[in-house]
């Protein structure tokens, strides 16, 4: 469920910048430096969420019954794949899209808050399997 | 200072994991922390470095996620 509402809330902030806006290319602005900056920052969390997320996926999978004190649940980690692969889409756009720092502003703070949504959704997940099941 | 904050606040619990895992956290922490208290762009070499780590990682969650119960 909050999978998909990040997933529409991505949608709908992409959708919105490209229809909204018809200014077409612009010069190199602060707002394009700061918005890479944060498409820099969102990557960097992204790679701790990660490695959050491979510690817990490499313990063994759970089964039943129990047979080690820390395993991995097979239910959370297809969870862990769906939401890294949202916040992959998210971060990889974002880094696209504002590295040139030479294309539309309205359409990079889009990418830019829709990749912090899914990178947030992926950490929060992560954070809450710290450390095994 | 309170966007240094805020940025701790992001990373900082993610850091044991990427120690963990040989991944220099505290390094990423302040590379990020230096490009927003400098106010600039990263530079290619700093998305290079970045995009280098992420890579590994991403293949590591790959390998990892691969993993099935025993039996299925």
């Amino acid at each position: 469920m909050f999978l998909k509402a990040i997933a529409l809330a991505f949608v709908v902030v992409v959708s919105a910048a490209n229809s909204g806006c018809s200014t077409g290319q612009s010069t190199p602005t602060v707002d394009a430096a700061s918005l890479q900056r944060k498409a820099f920052e969102l990557k960097s969390i992204y790679a701790g969420a990660l490695s959050g997320a491979i510690v817990y996926l490499e313990q063994p999978r759970c089964t039943e019954p129990r047979t080690v004190v820390l395993c991995s649940s097979q239910a959370v980690a297809d969870d862990m794949v769906r939401y890294r692969d949202m916040a992959k889409i998210g971060v990889d756009l974002a880094e696209s899209s504002t590295r040139s720092m030479t294309g539309n502003v309205p359409a990079m703070q889009a990418a830019v808050d829709g990749a912090a949504a899914a990178v947030n959704g992926f950490k929060q997940l992560v954070l809450v399997y710290q450390g095994g099941k | 200072m309170i966007a240094a904050i805020g940025l701790a606040l992001e990373v900082l619990p993610l850091i044991p994991k990427l120690i963990d895992l040989g991944v220099d956290g505290y390094s990423l922490f302040m590379k990020a922390k230096a490009v927003r208290d400098e106010n600039r762009a990263p530079t290619d070499a700093e998305w290079q470095q970045l995009d280098a780590m992420v890579n590994d990682l991403e293949a590591r969650f790959d390998a990892a996620a691969r993993q099935r119960p025993p039996g299925t």
